[in-house]
């Protein structure tokens, strides 16, 4: 029987040849879009079903009986949720890029909306499989689909370097993650994650401490923790923007999908102590990535590279979370401490998933308008585009985890997480301390990247900014609007994220007031409140009250210029850059973000052409021909009387092949 | 949820803020030599604005409408701070709550500051923002200090366990470092570097005017009255009085004298810049660090 999942990943597949070989941007955007809006369709349809019934889907394609390994669309709650994010994220980037890659005019779209495809179904495969094999294969055509996707303007220097950056460095790390498979094959023979998790279980501790190294490195890499993902600063600002959107929003989650796979159960009695060696090891990275993002991010000027280090910052935010899980779990009295690690890293994955690939697209939008990502050179944009800069400020303000959206939820319960952790291992109240400092600088870079950006006065050094199309808004705005309405219900969104973990929320989370959440305190945790149609409630009441005042003294309203000391200056004179932002306090801190310097290789742009079937094998051919066509058309003179002369020759030898024969 | 403290709070940060602004004014007029202006000017002042002409410099919504939005999130959080009324807060005072409705109205102050499109509105954001990320840590550390001890986000938790634990070392420490950064939180001389009348006119509120002003000059002086609140009541609430109207008058009395020396020190300093008020502040940090490291090992 033919499930709905396989039906997602045919359509994917299907959509790509089709779409593959348009000739248009826009035919070739609008079917991809119809592909992957039905295979979104077909995900939600089985995603929700196993979420929700709690069951899950198995349909077995085929068997390797002599590895142990079989190739089988399985999908459990975990997987579900994690499928229901990607294909949601990914249905807004086509959308999105159905206006914007018209910017690629010279590029081929089929070649675009193709790899785009291959990338939606690689990811969507990594969670629908249960089987490590298999896992690393399909990991593999996510990588390599994405690698082409971020090489996409490949004429450019900077972006070939940043591809060949992430080339090797997950393709290191991927390798990590083939031999820790290979290890527990060989100790249990059999590639499925069941049998691997109770070989880990029953490995001696060395072996289990160096497999649980080789996965942390691998998913860490992909996540773009500090200072595994090095790659990242670079590659996620050379994609086109809804590629970013997709490689921020979610692929680099699927790290923190791996390591809540590897680490999933394993806090069991005997394995405890080394659990929770581990636990710190992955809240540290996390709290260091967290902590080096968000002040990297501060200082720097180019809009998605801004957003690629604040990735990296709430990447770490999701470690940590994850890290408090895997310190508490299986320890006795204990669980809802792990419970609401989990919880958090869960609801932040999702959150992130959203409100980040809301900010790439806005970024995209910028560049779209004024050809430049540059802050300093942009400004005044949201006149030309007053949709996409309400959806920019909703998703600031999520990135900056201000109540009430969807950014501030999952932050409470990660400080509670963290506390409450703390109480019990102290070095996680230093933790707490270091996320919310970390937030306050994710406020500062949100707010640089919004205020010179969308507001002030409308750059004047370059071109005019130019609207964009309603695809781009359309997609912006439906993403803001999950934020806010998240960030409005979130124990609704958290009932779906402990579905997904098949946890128990009630023994945390009282339903509070209107869809609020309220800690009782009862197991180790620390009571604590957050009811956000309340808080708005009451904010709206305060908020009327504050227009009623000003209203009082029945003032009247005047436009004036702006003041400026008593002179006038030219308006580009007035604008205050990005660059000036915060730089006294940049000057405070160092550098902290190291970064790997990639030299500059020669040969750098043959390694793309060694994958591509363009380069060495089709325009070869062609060439080839061409230069055989070329060589018989040499002997076409134009004279009649070498052609007369051929024909007798021709003549004379059919005429001696015939004696030949006849004789 | 109590909604007669919710009114009760409410009502105490709407009165009470601009009273203690002219007691601020009243004591640095008399370290002045000077006779200073009457206890009610504030209120005068404000009333006064309410009538003047609202200029507006550009169209942008979010110019004109971020001082309500100003008010109305930190008059929230009045409400979720604890002031002496009983039962604690009128909201459900949860500490990451209050410390993130204080930031959304300073995020609402610099937007406004940006769309008004002057550049020294931008730089009092921009030096709003780098004040709150040296000071804000030093608040955090000191209240999680206090959720250590009590074992409790919720503030009138924090502020109750002092009643039945009695004092220790680790919050009279944190209560020190958030005494140390509260001329920053006051947003005074010497930190009073995002306003700075002398060099950034104004800082964020250049361009406003009338009704909007007036909005913005009651925000910012119930956030000073909200840091001052929280000082007193979670880290120095004795003693115990009841019943509770007696502890609603101990604290604004005690909220007055944190007032009083605030403008003592205000009126003996000159402006740090921003550089060196970082170079305080981390050194505050410290001691907000060692409360936490006292109250981990349980002191």
């Amino acid at each position: 029987m033919v499930g709905s999942l396989e039906i997602v990943f045919v359509l994917l597949f299907v959509g790509a040849i089709v779409s593959g070989v348009m000739r248009s941007w826009r035919s070739a955007g609008v079917t991809a879009t119809v592909f992957v809006a039905l295979a979104t369709v077909f995900a939600w349809l089985a995603g929700w079903k196993v979420l929700l019934g709690g069951g899950a889907a198995y349909g077995l394609i085929f068997r390797l009986p002599t590895l142990g390994s079989e190739l089988a669309v399985s999908l459990d709650p975990l997987g579900a949720g994690f499928l229901l994010v990607i294909t949601g994220v990914s249905l807004a980037a086509t959308i999105y890029s159905i206006g914007y890659m018209s910017i690629y005019r010279d590029k081929s779209p089929g070649t675009f909306y193709a790899l785009l495809q291959l990338f939606i179904a690689g990811m969507a495969g990594v969670a629908c499989v249960a089987d490590w094999l298999f896992f690393i294969v399909l990991w593999e055509l996510m990588t390599l689909a994405s690698y082409f996707l971020v090489t996409f303007e490949r004429d450019d220097p900077a972006v070939a370097r940043a591809g060949f950056k992430y080339f090797v460095m997950t393709h290191v790390a991927s390798a990590g993650l083939l031999v820790a498979a290979i290890v527990l094959w060989r100790l249990t023979g059999s590639f499925a994650f069941g049998a691997h998790k109770a070989g880990l279980m029953g490995a001696s501790s060395s072996i289990r401490n160096v497999v649980l190294a080789l996965y942390f490195i691998a998913f860490a890499t992909k996540a773009g923790i500090y200072p595994f993902g090095d790659w990242l600063p670079d590659a996620h600002p050379a994609a086109p923007s809804g590629v970013s959107a997709i490689l921020s929003g979610v692929m680099i989650k699927l790290g923190a999908y791996g390591v809540l796979r590897v680490f999933w159960g394993l806090g069991g009695a005997g394995a405890a102590g080394g659990m929770m060696t581990w636990g710190i090891i992955v809240a540290s990275f996390g709290v260091l990535s967290a902590f080096v993002g968000g002040l990297t991010a501060m200082r720097e000027n180019d809009a998605k590279r801004l957003l690629a280090y604040s990735s990296i910052s709430q990447t770490g935010y999701i470690f940590l979370a994850l890290g408090i899980w895997i310190t508490f779990a299986g320890r006795v009295g204990l669980e809802s401490l792990a419970l609401l690690g989990l919880l958090g890293a869960g609801f932040h994955i999702l959150n992130d998933a959203i409100y980040k690939s809301l900010l790439f697209l806005s970024a995209g939008s910028i560049l779209y308008s004024t050809g430049t990502r540059d802050l300093d050179r942009v400004g005044g944009i949201s006149r030309v585009m007053p949709v996409a800069a309400a959806a920019g400020l909703v998703g600031v303000l999520s990135l900056a985890g201000l109540p009430p959206t969807n950014g501030f939820a999952s932050k409470w319960v990660i400080y509670q997480a963290s506390i409450s952790g703390g109480f019990q291992f102290s070095p996680f109240i230093a933790a707490a301390v270091v996320a919310f400092f970390v937030s306050l600088s994710t406020l500062a870079y949100s707010m640089k990247f919004f205020c010179t950006a969308f507001l002030g006065p409308s750059s004047t050094e370059g071109t005019e900014p130019r609207p964009i199309p309603g695809t781009m808004s359309f997609a912006q705005a439906v993403l803001a609007l999950i934020c806010l309405a998240i960030g409005l219900a979130p124990l609704w969104a958290m009932r779906l994220v402990s579905a997904a973990f098949s946890s128990s929320l009630p023994s945390i989370y009282r339903n509070g007031f209107f869809g609020g959440m309220s800690t009782l305190g009862a197991g180790g945790e620390a009571p604590a409140a957050w009811s956000p149609i309340a808080a708005v409630v009451v904010l709206l009441v305060c908020f009327a009250l504050a227009q009623i005042i000003r209203g009082l003294g029945r003032s009247s309203a005047r436009s004036v210029p702006g003041w400026y000391g008593g002179e006038e200056h030219a308006e580009n004179d007035l604008r205050f850059r990005a660059r000036g932002f915060y730089s006294p306090f940049n000057e405070a801190f160092p550098k902290v973000y190291l970064r790997v310097p990639v030299p500059r290789l020669p040969g750098l742009g043959r390694l793309r052409s060694a994958f591509d079937l363009d380069t060495w094998f089709y325009n070869p051919l062609v060439r080839g021909g061409e230069r055989a066509v070329n060589k018989v058309s040499r002997s076409h003179v134009g004279i009649p009387q070498l052609y007369m002369i051929w024909q007798v020759a021709g003549m004379v030898l059919v005429i001696a092949i015939l004696f030949l024969i006849v004789r | 949820m109590h909604a007669g403290t919710i009114a009760i709070n409410g009502l105490l940060a709407l009165l009470l803020a601009p009273l203690f602004d002219g007691v601020t004014r009243k004591v640095r007029a008399i370290v002045h030599s000077r006779k200073g202006p009457p206890l009610t000017q504030t209120y005068m002042d404000i009333l006064k604005l309410l009538g003047k002409e609202d200029l507006r410099c550009t169209t942008s919504a979010i110019f004109r409408f971020a001082p309500a939005a100003a008010f109305a999130s930190f008059l929230v959080v009045a409400l979720l701070t604890p002031m002496g009324a009983y039962p604690g807060t009128g909201l459900n005072g949860d500490m990451i709550v209050w410390i993130y409705f204080l930031t959304f109205g300073a995020a609402a102050i610099i937007l406004m500051a940006s769309a008004s499109g002057n550049p020294f509105a931008k730089m009092g954001g921009a030096r709003e923002i780098m004040l709150l990320l040296s000071v804000e840590p030093i608040v955090v550390a000191s209240l999680i200090t206090a959720a250590v001890k009590s074992r409790s986000l919720l503030l009138p938790d924090m502020s109750a366990h002092n009643f039945t634990a009695g004092p220790s070392v680790s919050m009279a420490v944190a209560g020190v470092a958030l005494f140390l950064a509260l001329q920053a939180t006051l947003g005074r001389l010497p930190f009073d570097i995002a306003e700075a009348e002398s060099e950034v006119v104004g800082g964020a509120l250049v361009e406003q005017g009338g009704p909007s002003l007036a909005l913005l000059k009651m925000a910012l002086l119930m956030r000073q009255a909200i840091y001052s609140y929280i000082l007193v009541q979670v880290f120095i609430p004795w003693p115990a009085l009841s019943p509770w109207p007696l502890m609603l008058v101990s604290s604004a009395v005690k909220v007055a004298v944190i007032f009083v020396l605030a403008a003592v020190i205000e009126a003996v300093s000159p402006r740090l810049r921003i550089d060196q008020a970082m170079t305080y502040m981390s050194r505050v940090l410290f001691v907000a660090l060692a409360a936490l490291a006292f109250a981990a090992i349980g002191v």
